[in-house]
């Protein structure tokens, strides 16, 4: 999620926005990690209710990530975050914005 | 291929070894101190160098720690691949799996440097590893499953095959159960479960078969897996069933029938060996690669799906919809902290 932050500064003021959303409902654990790494996108939080990570994107593995374009469609998708997954990803925002 | 972060490998490596296991290399105490500090010195470091380090210190002091698996996957990542010096990472991970007799850290150790020992050119050998943890306790479905992806991946087919025939036998509700004893999951979940593991089984027997020349048997069992195949949000199968499939149609210059099989796992970015495929079967339908990026975009506008809305709270408890925090490109993370 750290190396999500330089991509964030450099694209935002072009319309690029990175919204996380944690799966496990641990609070305490992910307000800790946000804060020590000074992470400054958009956080939200999961719950059984709304159900979105396992049941409404069927998500199993982590870290999943969609890049979405401007029409609200899915582009791409990325499974894990691996060094050297800046560079795709940088990529596919260039071709998106 | 199933991706995992270095970190989240290491603690997941963990989870899976018993405690105690390896008392006669590493005091539990002492060896637990040093993966925890080991830890929060990852979290600091910044370079590479650093990283390995970590890695190479703990090996060198507990080579068959609870933790030896995750730490071997530093060295192998970080001296091996970024610093770009395999030989070196190769000959750390291998000296310390030299002093492992315990036969669970020498399977964990082993898996992890396998695909470097093939970079290398010195191929560990895979079988002695299944074997000397069998002569303790038969293999998980995990485990004979990163075995089949092993053996797969380095043309082992006979090896593949036999480890699919164990990995079908614990596709049962039982097998599962008693793989997790602490599993919540219901009835229906627990059927999805035993359903994946058959198709990831089956998927793998069939390419394995395949490859070792029984065709027509390979291609209906193709079929047959795919019955019960599922699909991610995406469109993209959960197991590798069809890029095995449309590699083998492919390998017989079908074509179209290849890129249909291929096209969702390889549309959108998370599979480069499905990719690939694809430009192989895109050259072999059109006579040359020429077009191929066009065609790609094409298609992964025509098959991409719109994302559903979705409301959720922020950390202040402010509740927002996905569509309000939208941009002009959205990078849609999922996460937990490790």
């Amino acid at each position: 999620m750290p190396r999500l932050q330089p991509l964030y500064e450099k694209y935002r003021d072009r319309g690029f926005r990175v919204v996380a959303v944690e799966a496990t409902h641990n609070t305490d654990a992910a307000k800790k990690f946000i804060a020590e790494k000074g992470l400054t996108y958009s956080f939200l939080e999961d719950n059984d209710n709304a159900n979105v990570v396992h049941g409404l994107f069927g998500v199993h593995s982590f870290p999943t990530a969609y890049v979405i374009d401007r029409d609200g469609k899915i582009m791409y998708y990325h499974l894990g975050f691996e060094p050297g997954d800046e560079k795709t990803i940088s990529e596919e925002i260039e071709t998106l914005l | 291929m199933r991706k995992r972060g270095l970190l989240v490998a290491a603690v997941a490596v963990a989870a899976t070894i018993a405690p105690g296991c390896s008392k006669l290399q590493a005091p539990a105490q002492s060896e637990a101190g040093a993966y925890k500090a080991a830890k929060a010195a990852y979290y600091k470091a910044e370079t590479s160098q650093q990283k390995a380090k970590i890695g190479e210190d703990y090996l060198g002091k507990y080579p068959g720690g609870q933790h030896a698996a995750g730490m071997a996957s530093l060295v192998i990542e970080y001296e091996g691949h970024q610093l770009k010096e395999p030989d070196r990472a190769f000959a750390t991970v291998d000296g310390a799996l030299q002093k492992v007799t315990d036969p669970e850290v020498r399977f964990e150790v082993g898996m992890e440097l396998l695909p470097l020992s093939y970079e290398v050119n010195k191929p560990i050998d895979l079988d002695q590893l299944v074997q000397g943890l069998e002569g303790k306790r038969p293999l998980t479905f995990n485990e004979n499953l990163d075995v089949m992806e092993a053996a797969a991946k380095h043309e082992r087919w006979q090896l593949a095959e036999a480890r699919a025939d164990l990995a079908l036998g614990q596709a049962t509700p039982e097998t599962y159960r008693a793989d997790h004893p602490n599993s919540k999951a219901g009835d229906a979940a627990i059927k999805r479960a035993v359903s994946r593991r058959s198709t990831y089984a089956l998927a793998y027997k069939a390419w394995a078969l395949f490859n070792l020349g029984h065709q027509d048997e390979a291609m209906s069992l193709f079929k047959t897996a795919d019955k019960d195949a599922t699909f991610n949000y995406l469109g993209v199968c959960n197991t590798p069933l069809r890029q095995f499939w449309g590699e083998a149609e492919l390998a017989q210059g079908n074509w179209a029938r290849a890129s249909e099989l291929l096209e969702p796992s390889a549309l959108f970015g998370a599979n480069d060996t499905a990719l690939a495929d694809l430009r192989k079967a895109y050259a072999g339908r059109h006579g040359s690669e020429a077009g191929f990026d066009a065609y790609l975009w094409k298609e992964r506008e025509r098959r991409a799906r719109k994302v559903d809305d979705f409301k959720l709270p922020d950390y202040k408890g402010t509740n927002h919809k996905l569509s309000s925090l939208e941009g002009k490109v959205t990078y849609l993370a999922f996460w937990f902290p490790t």
